[in-house]
């Protein structure tokens, strides 16, 4: 009778129980076990994501708390608590004939509430200090509202099994999380006060106005200039300041060609100039004009444009200056400054390709004024 | 005459090494994701262009400069203004590895 090598019954063991695993596995397989074993992986990788947009949001509050402190607000936890979960309710769109109005006078509401609440807590600083720590506490939301919705779709896909809701959340993540950093670096940079790149049409008004321009504020949080350009008269328009703001560039321009108008002095042309989105591939800071309102607005500020200018049949041009999203909102870059300066000689190119001496035009500089004074 | 499982042995034992260090490469892989994630941003230098008179001159930015700002006493003597300010990278630190 033959003898057992010693140690082969362990291997039997391990053999009959890899089998027995094997056989379970391939059962499982069939009973959807790689789907559940997948929403696991998945939903631990967000997870672990969580955590980190936990922590920025945290860190974006406290931030914008410490600042508000060192600026002698009054109660800033109660109003940062206020503000983080503040919404507006978009009016309705099933009934659209005077949805601009509507939607103008929410934004405004909404504006008007946030001034008035950041005065109250902070009566003592300067207007650029207020400007500062309200948006601080605007970026601090933005957080604090990516760290919610991705809580929400991920605690709505485990508790419905959804699997392909938690697969389109997995496959998203790497999006948020960058728009997540990008927000949270744009924080110190607003913090500090220096331009960035959304301020790239405010700076291409004030070198067209020159360094002795007088600026005279035409609405709210917005200014406007006049000088001469080889003839022509241009009237500059940007927000004020280096405050935090983007003004109300349509209502002002509105206004004042409505002005200009009645003095007899009917704008010749009609130029924004703005910061737009890239494709990927783009060069930032490469200048690219074409026609319409270059700006920013889901409507109202817009439509203002584009109105008075139809009213008056003035050819309404516009010049953008290109970065991506996160260029737009960090601190102004190099190249970036570089683009402005290309947007600055095309703008005079267009002023003298498209009118004659003797006109007047309205150059309108769209964007944040933050770190760009007059 | 039972087949001798010994010779075979190995390759089980072989399989779990393979199982074990992919295990392994996976988390750390996750890990290091997670670090890079959490805040680690390159050091920025912000800086400051002056223009004085045509010529344009670049220094350090200051708080409180702004676009637009006059200056005095940094065009040699000469009134000047703040024309920009820009953010630039510092240069990247080496990746030294999964963990870092």
């Amino acid at each position: 009778m033959a003898e057992q090598a010693p140690g082969t019954g362990l291997a039997d063991w391990i053999q009959a129980i890899s089998q027995l695993l094997l056989l379970i596995i391939f059962i499982g397989l069939f009973m959807g076990l790689n789907q559940r074993i997948q929403i696991y992986m998945w939903s631990r990788d967000i997870r672990a994501k969580l955590v980190i947009l936990e922590g920025m949001a945290s860190e974006a509050r406290k931030k914008t708390l410490d600042y508000m402190v060192a600026q002698g607000a009054r109660n800033p936890e109660s109003l940062l608590s206020r503000i983080l979960d503040f919404f507006v309710i978009m009016p309705v769109d099933i009934e659209p004939v005077d949805i601009i109005r509507r939607l103008d006078h929410l934004i405004n509401v909404r504006r008007r509430r946030f001034k008035e609440e950041f005065e109250a807590a902070l009566p003592d600083a300067d207007p650029v200090a207020r400007s500062r720590a309200e948006t601080a506490a605007e970026i601090a939301g933005a957080l604090n509202l990516i760290y919610k919705v991705v809580r929400h779709l991920l605690i709505t896909g485990e508790k419905t099994r959804n699997w392909i809701l938690i697969m389109q959340l997995q496959l998203i993540m790497p999006m948020v999380m960058r728009l997540a950093d990008t927000y949270r670096k744009a924080l110190n940079d607003f913090l500090k006060g220096v331009p960035i790149g959304d301020a790239a049409g405010p700076i291409v008004a004030l070198r067209l106005a020159g360094p002795n321009a007088k600026w005279v504020r035409i609405d709210e949080e917005t200014v406007a200039a006049e000088t001469d350009f080889e003839g022509r008269r241009l009237v500059l328009v940007k927000a004020e300041g280096p405050m935090s703001t983007v003004g109300r560039p349509g209502a002002a321009t509105e206004r004042l060609v409505k002005r200009l108008v009645e003095e007899g002095r009917k704008p010749s042309l009609m130029i924004t100039v703005d910061a737009a989105l890239k494709l990927e591939g783009e060069e930032t800071g490469s200048v690219a004009e074409g026609v319409g309102a270059a700006i920013g607005d889901i409507g109202p500020e817009k439509i203002r444009f584009e109105r008075v200018a139809a009213e008056h049949g003035i050819p309404l041009r516009a010049v953008v200056i290109k970065m991506s999203m996160e260029e737009a909102i960090l601190a102004m870059n190099k190249k970036i400054l570089d683009g402005v300066e290309k947007a600055v000689e095309r703008v005079k190119d267009i002023i003298r390709r498209e009118t004659k001496p003797g006109d007047t035009v309205v150059v309108i500089g769209v964007g944040n004024t933050a770190g760009v004074g007059q | 005459m039972p087949v001798n499982p010994a010779g075979l042995e190995w390759v089980q034992g072989l399989l779990f090494i393979v199982i074990v260090v992919l295990t392994l490469i996976l988390v750390l892989r996750q890990v290091a994701e997670a670090k890079s994630m959490q805040g680690q941003s390159q050091e920025r230098r912000f800086y400051t262009i002056i223009d004085c008179g045509g010529k344009r001159v670049t220094r350090e930015y200051r708080e409180g400069d702004y676009v637009g700002k006059s200056v005095e006493g940094e065009c040699g003597g000469a009134a000047g203004y703040i024309v920009g300010i820009y953010a630039e990278e510092a240069e990247k630190p080496k990746s030294r590895g999964l963990l870092r």
